[in-house]
């Protein structure tokens, strides 16, 4: 083989290859003849696309290429022809660009949407001009193009979105930030003032005054434990709260709470059940974990019935603790056993001995345990009542800690 | 009559909390900023500064870190008071100043009170 040859081959190659790209990335384009016996010497007062059908004698594809087929979704040039028309939806536009080139003999040039004969819309670039006896159009496919800007255009669109929404998140968490501090600075002085009153700092009340002094008291607690919470569901959802991690006794931790709940299970003579295993000192946020114990007591009080049982137990399971508190009284249906745990979700008790509460318990729980790397969940039991169990693992070593708080 | 110098930057904060505590019989200065309680410690000696964490310009750790810096208080009794619950990080900061306790506010009073005799005796 000589060097001519080898030349020769490699041409031919590049030629194969520059076909192909032709057929894939090459526009379909289509010029086609629409001949008029004559040119009317009057034409019709309006001049629609069905005005111009009456005019045109014959349709001629005059030039195609590989691409055309495909671009109007056609077997053949010949059914293109035939079926020339359907490409035009009578709109306003083709049939203004048509009348034009009918009206004046020189360019025009549109972009319009035509509807190819089997499937998609195709985008065209026409270009069109009369002579005397024809219309001649020349259209190229830029559907490619189209889609093209027109996902581009998308992207705009969902960047600015996507900004939009960034800035909005920006501002409602300064919001929350600012709130955090602001809704909780006038507590301390109201809260220190109420109980001064209470503790006759200020000088001794009578009866009507203590009970009034009383009632105070208990809306105001009420008050701050749903701002503390709402700040905290609101930390707990973007990530904002922070463990403070030391190696506690969980027993005592949950001592700690029964003590506090003393008072309204003796009031409501409800029964409580304490089977706390001997456990492994473990790594915990003890004031966190406080405040699931206490929000599970709470919750628990709050549909046990009078005279009903609360059982508290923890015990070692391989790696994990499992505490579980469990209450008598009505059980849950399984569609809100896992709903319990969202936010501002609250169950209708039949019996409602304490109504109110922010719903946001359960769901500050589950972020608490998450964060210590442990599961919470609920089971309603058969025979009635319900059962919230969390795991909190012994190795805390890969815990997840909250970004820092700042300030 | 233990003398406690009592910091903080809310207005309404500050004058409840000194009069809860004059009615146990502290003396009480208040201050509502980190540079008058600086301008207060070269004057006079407190057997307790109650201090607020967060607060503008000089902030409670910065004073903190002021009275930790000065050979002279070394030895001077610091108890935090704050609004936000200390994360671990910040925990650890503290523990640097070496304070003698901290409290998130609000509190209990009855529970500030009993601190407040173990730390200062009476």
């Amino acid at each position: 083989m000589n060097m001519k040859e080898k030349m020769r081959k490699n041409e031919k190659k590049i030629d194969l290859e520059q076909r192909y790209d032709l057929l894939h990335a090459h526009p379909g384009i289509l010029q086609v003849e629409l001949g008029l016996d004559k040119f009317p010497k009057k034409l019709p007062k309006k001049l629609t696309l069905a005005a111009i059908r009456r005019i045109v004698k014959t349709i001629t594809v005059v030039d195609a290429n590989s691409a055309t087929l495909r671009a109007f979704a056609t077997f053949s040039i010949m059914e293109l022809e035939k079926n020339f028309y359907r490409l035009f939806s009578p709109s306003k536009k083709t049939e203004g660009f048509l009348r034009a080139i009918v009206h004046h003999s020189r360019l025009f040039r549109l972009e319009i949407a035509l509807q190819s004969l089997r499937g998609p819309i195709v985008h065209v670039l026409v270009c069109g001009y009369r002579t005397e006896n024809k219309l001649l159009l020349i259209m190229v496919d830029i559907t490619a193009q189209k889609r093209e800007e027109e996902l581009d255009a998308f992207d705009r669109r969902q960047r600015l979105v996507l900004e939009s929404l960034e800035e909005k998140e920006a501002v409602a968490r300064q919001l929350l930030r600012i709130m955090s501090h602001e809704l909780k600075t006038p507590l301390t002085p109201i809260q220190v003032r109420l109980q001064m009153l209470r503790d006759g700092n200020l000088g001794s009340l009578n009866k009507k005054q203590q009970i009034s002094v009383l009632s105070v008291i208990k809306n105001f607690d009420r008050f701050a434990t749903l701002i503390t919470n709402i700040v905290d569901a609101s930390k707990l959802s973007r990530g904002a709260l922070q463990l403070a991690l030391e190696y506690e006794h969980l027993e005592v931790t949950i001592q700690q709470v029964i003590t506090f709940v003393g008072p309204t299970l003796r009031k409501n003579r409800i029964k409580l059940i304490l089977r706390l295993a001997k456990l492994p000192l473990l790594q915990f946020d003890a004031d966190r974990l406080q405040q699931v114990f206490f929000n599970l007591l709470d919750n628990a009080l709050s549909f046990t019935p009078k005279g009903g049982t609360i059982t508290v137990t923890a015990k070692k399971m391989k790696n994990n603790i499992l505490v579980c508190v469990q209450n008598t009284g009505e059980s849950l249906h399984v569609d809100e056993l896992e709903r319990i745990f969202r936010p501002f979700y609250q169950v209708v008790a039949t019996d409602t001995r304490k109504k109110g509460g922010t719903g946001l318990g359960l769901a500050i729980c589950r972020g608490i345990v998450m964060q210590h790397g442990g599961k919470i969940w609920a089971e309603g039991l058969q025979r009635g009542g319900v059962k919230i169990l969390f795991t909190l693992p012994c190795n805390t070593k890969k815990l997840r800690i909250g970004r820092r708080e700042k300030k | 009559m233990k003398k406690i110098l009592l910091v903080d930057d809310e207005p309404e904060v500050l004058a409840a909390e000194a009069e809860l505590l004059q009615s146990w019989n502290y003396d009480v200065t208040a201050v509502n900023s980190a540079k008058k309680a600086v301008a207060a410690l070269k004057k006079g000696t407190f057997d307790l500064v109650l201090l607020d964490i967060l607060m503008p310009v000089m902030t409670g750790r910065g004073l903190a870190q002021y009275i930790r810096d000065n050979p002279g208080l070394k030895e001077q009794k610091i108890v935090f008071l704050t609004v936000v619950q200390l994360g671990e990080a910040g925990k650890l900061i503290i523990k640097e100043l070496n304070p003698i306790d901290y409290i998130t506010k609000p509190f209990d009073n009855n529970d500030l009170r009993k601190r407040l005799k173990k730390i200062l005796g009476g």
